[in-house]
């Protein structure tokens, strides 16, 4: 694992541990039998970051959907670097669909809100996606050509890897609102399709 | 009797337009299958068609999607979020298609029994 995916990588599980924290200190703790939140992630350097609890983040709906925004809007952002900088095709064309169908997301996520009148709450979920991401972009702004299309083919591998486990293991599980959790739903194969892309897209750079 | 004539040539041009259109679906007037396109997934990813008839790809996914064949030989273009596009199976190409923009998402047309 290279620094640059390394530093994703723990950027990206650091909210999950946040999150498991915020759980155990909360007032309302439940015990689950999930235990796999964090423990699932496959490319996490496991040697940095300490074993997390035996516990589930809870998390409210406000704060799942200042997640989803900061999660879609990262990502978007990416996309657009990769617009900019990508000088694979593939690469160029890949950031463009992840700024149409996260944008698309964030405006499904935006609309709900707003119907249900429900006021984002940042989290340090959310928080951390943000500065992760911002994070990301200084380290993928300093690269060029073929080697910023494998960085950053490799940051959307991992970011949509923890993602995905974070709808299925945290965001997902925790919502309350039956249109927030469906919304989640509708989100998840989005994320899954563009994981498989990425996978797909890193074999080809991986072989040129 | 002018008149006559001239509704029963009109009836006459009418019912062989309708043959013809038969002729070139094979002998079947075309038909309109839909295909719904949410969570990614075309269904059924698998539809009986024949030549002649309309696809009719109803995208319910917040995000645009496209049917393309994967040898290029129809296409509906980009089909935007909670939009409907449609496409004339033409008589030689491909019967596998994709989304161009999500290209995990596959579909085919398969040929009626």
């Amino acid at each position: 694992m290279n620094r640059i995916t390394r530093t994703l990588a723990l950027t990206l599980l650091a909210p999950a541990l946040v999150l498991v924290a915020c759980k155990k200190d909360s007032d309302n703790y439940t015990e689950t039998a999930d235990t796999t939140a964090v423990a699932a992630t496959p490319t996490t350097d496991t040697t940095a970051v300490p074993a997390p609890p035996p516990a589930a983040a809870t998390v409210s709906d406000a704060q799942i959907a200042a997640i989803v925004l900061a999660a879609n809007t990262v990502d978007s952002t990416a996309g657009e670097m990769a617009k900019q900088k990508g000088t694979n095709p593939a690469v160029k064309q890949f950031g463009q669909t992840m700024v149409t169908d996260h944008g698309g997301v964030n405006k499904q996520a935006v609309a709900l809100a707003g119907r249900l009148n429900l006021t984002p709450e940042e989290n340090p979920t959310s928080t951390q996606l943000t500065q992760g991401g911002q994070q990301s972009g200084t380290q993928l702004s300093g690269l060029t050509g073929a080697a910023f299309d494998r960085a950053y083919i490799d940051h959307e591998v991992e970011y949509h890897q923890t993602v995905l486990d974070a709808i299925d293991q945290t965001l997902i599980p925790n919502a309350q609102n039956a249109e927030l959790k469906a919304l989640l739903q509708q989100t998840r194969p989005a994320v899954a399709a563009h994981l498989e892309m990425a996978k797909n897209l890193q074999k080809t750079l991986q072989g040129s | 009797m002018a008149t006559r004539r001239g509704i029963r040539g009109a009836l006459a041009a009418a019912a062989l337009a309708a043959a013809a259109g038969a002729c070139a679906a094979g002998g079947h007037a075309p038909e309109r299958h839909q295909i719904e396109i949410r969570a990614f997934v075309f269904a059924p990813d698998a539809q009986a068609a024949r030549p002649g008839d309309t696809l009719v790809f109803v995208n319910h996914d917040a995000v645009p999607h496209t049917a393309t064949a994967a040898d290029g030989s129809w296409d509906t273009g980009t089909i935007p979020a909670d939009s409907t596009k449609t496409v004339v199976v033409p008589a030689r190409g491909g019967r596998d298609y994709r989304c161009a923009i999500h290209p995990t998402m596959t579909g085919r047309v398969t040929r009626p029994d």
